[in-house]
């Protein structure tokens, strides 16, 4: 069987601006595939291109084995995309935009449909112009998996939903997975990538930087942790931690910011013998992981110091 | 071709063909109307024309014997008038079928359906054929009604000259206006390009009329191929609709040519 997809050498440019360079990767079948960047680093050039919305400068990127760009239509006839910041025929109620999307296909398109609205808490009576931002996100949900297509492409398909909804869209794509189904998802947050992905694709400045298993990428990410003591504690209790570093500390010693990589166990276990009045774990931080390949100096533009002062 | 794309295509157009017919019937009544009491006094507004230069009265369509019901509707109202109004409706609709689509943003759902880019732009293609069509009913049926109206019954096979006629001028323009939308990620930009080369080909028509040492210019426009007044008057079809055809027929193909090959940049 041909692999979900296969990107080979996949470079595209703008002109003389930068798009995506050299991108080599296959997604397995069955796997949720995360493709992780910060905004502008490519992410959306990749997935036009496996669209066949634009055509590559260089190298080629197939769909269970059909090029993107010569095979546009019958690859799109395996795949639920869901665009990101997707753009709607304003005057269409959700229903008569889905309807006229499945009278592309074959099957009982429009049966799942509703029942994916149902399950979203979506109604598609409403013209789309009306719907909120939240809305007209569960309504691309619902468009990309209607057809029960054997791959989803997927561009920051959380983007807008609340926690909730993100939640109920993840157990989605689980349920997806375990049909069969393969996803790539592409995202921003590296939080989202993680709790759902099983391998991902980590591209920076239109070149792919790593792929790597989600446990590996657990082990290479760093979260922020500000805790506020009763009274000063020094930053030297947390030097002997591993995966511990003090990022930095305010001069009364009462504020401390820690950067935590791997168990937070030992870590926890020595704050509880210390004075804690407040403590709040920050999301996983994608400029950490970019900090493991690309090293402190490269990435100072990126990744700010915290406003407090630098520990001595 | 999209069946899909095509019913979408044909629901999107309804109303503004409605509008569009119901305007052109209106003001093709409206002159209808009017030509008994031009008929009535033919001879004071023949006297009157005749003060004209000729070639002043052919740049705009008129004719110096205007003793005839296709005369007076050809110089008031199909020869120009209607010209433009078709003009604009083939311009907004054709430039409406990739470039509003690309700025939009709409064009990434659009083009995530399992069918080829020529099919669903045919598709769009003929739901404005088919409304052009229904315009140019329109405008045949309400020259008929008139023609009954003021006593001057038109034959229908001078009825259906003059509308093949009509219908060659829309498709070129149309023709044109799509295959600039087909180049553009925006609309307006497309539009304004097709609106400004239909004014083009007005002027360049209108000043070979009236400069003989520019004469040629009017083989550049095609106002000079659309003649629906001889055709309402003799039942004849000008050569130049075959030209008009042509013309808009190989731009339309260039378009969806151009439309298989483009990046669709986000």
């Amino acid at each position: 069987m041909d692999a979900p997809v296969r990107v080979e050498s996949l470079t595209r440019y703008y002109g003389q601006r930068r798009g995506v360079v050299d991108l080599t990767f296959t997604v397995e079948p069955g796997e949720i595939f995360g493709f992780l960047g910060p905004n502008g680093a490519g992410k959306t050039t990749t997935i036009r291109q496996l669209m066949g919305l634009i055509k590559p400068t260089r190298g080629s990127a197939h769909i269970f084995g059909l090029d993107c760009w010569l095979d546009a239509p019958r690859v799109k006839a395996s795949v639920g995309y869901l665009p990101g910041d997707i753009r709607y025929y304003e005057r269409m109620t959700g229903a008569a935009l889905l309807a006229f999307l499945a009278s592309f296909r074959e099957g009982q398109v429009l049966g799942r449909a509703r029942e994916l609205a149902a399950r979203l808490d979506l109604d598609l009576s409403q013209q789309v112009r009306h719907l909120s931002k939240g809305n007209r996100q569960k309504l691309a949900i619902v468009q990309s998996l209607m057809y029960g297509a054997p791959l989803l492409i997927m561009d920051e398909p959380s983007a807008g939903l609340d926690p909730i909804r993100q939640v109920e869209f993840l157990e989605l794509l689980r349920e997806e997975q375990q049909r069969g189904v393969t996803v790539f998802l592409s995202s921003h947050l590296l939080t989202e990538v993680e709790r759902i992905a099983s391998r991902v694709g980590i591209i920076r400045d239109g070149e792919l930087v790593a792929i790597e298993d989600v446990a590996r990428l657990r082990a290479l990410r760093e979260r922020l942790m500000d805790v506020t003591f009763r009274e000063p504690v020094a930053p030297e209790r947390f030097a002997g931690l591993e995966g511990v570093r003090v990022v930095a500390a305010n001069t009364d010693g009462k504020q401390l910011q820690l950067g935590v990589r791997g168990p937070l166990g030992p870590l926890l276990a020595v704050l509880a013998a210390l004075p804690v009045e407040d403590l709040t774990y920050g999301p996983a931080d994608l400029e950490s992981v970019f900090l493991h390949y690309y090293g402190v100096a490269e990435l100072e533009t990126v990744a700010p110091v915290p406003p407090m002062e630098v520990a001595r | 071709m999209s069946l899909p794309m095509l019913r979408k295509a044909v629901n999107d157009l309804r109303w503004t063909v409605v509008w569009y017919a119901v305007g052109l019937a209106v003001y093709g009544l409206l002159i209808c109307s009017v030509y008994p009491t031009f008929r009535n006094s033919q001879q004071a507004f023949q006297s009157l024309l005749h003060t004209y230069p000729k070639a002043f009265l052919q740049a705009f369509g008129v004719s110096a014997d205007m003793g005839s019901l296709p005369a007076f509707l050809g110089a008031e109202y199909l020869n120009v008038i209607w010209a433009l109004i078709i003009a604009v409706f083939a311009i907004m609709a054709g430039t409406g079928t990739v470039a509003q689509e690309v700025e939009r943003g709409t064009a990434d759902l659009w083009l995530s359906v399992p069918a080829s880019r020529w099919s669903l732009l045919s598709g769009k293609l003929v739901a404005i054929l088919s409304g052009t069509v229904v315009l140019v009913l329109a405008t045949v049926a309400t020259v008929a009604v008139g023609g009954l109206a003021v006593g001057e019954p038109q034959p229908v096979s001078r009825l259906l000259a003059a509308g093949v006629e009509m219908l060659a001028f829309a498709v070129a323009v149309g023709g044109y206006a799509v295959l600039l939308s087909a180049l553009s990620d925006e609309r307006g930009k497309a539009a304004g390009i097709a609106a400004g080369l239909t004014l083009a080909f007005y002027l360049a028509w209108i000043i070979g009329g009236l400069v003989s040492r520019l004469g040629w210019l009017r083989y550049l426009s095609i106002f000079s191929a659309y003649k629906p007044q001889a055709a309402l008057t003799s039942g004849s079809i000008a050569p130049g609709v075959g030209l008009l055809l042509v013309l808009g027929i190989l731009c339309a193909a260039a378009g969806v040519l151009a439309f298989q090959r483009r990046d669709i940049l986000g």
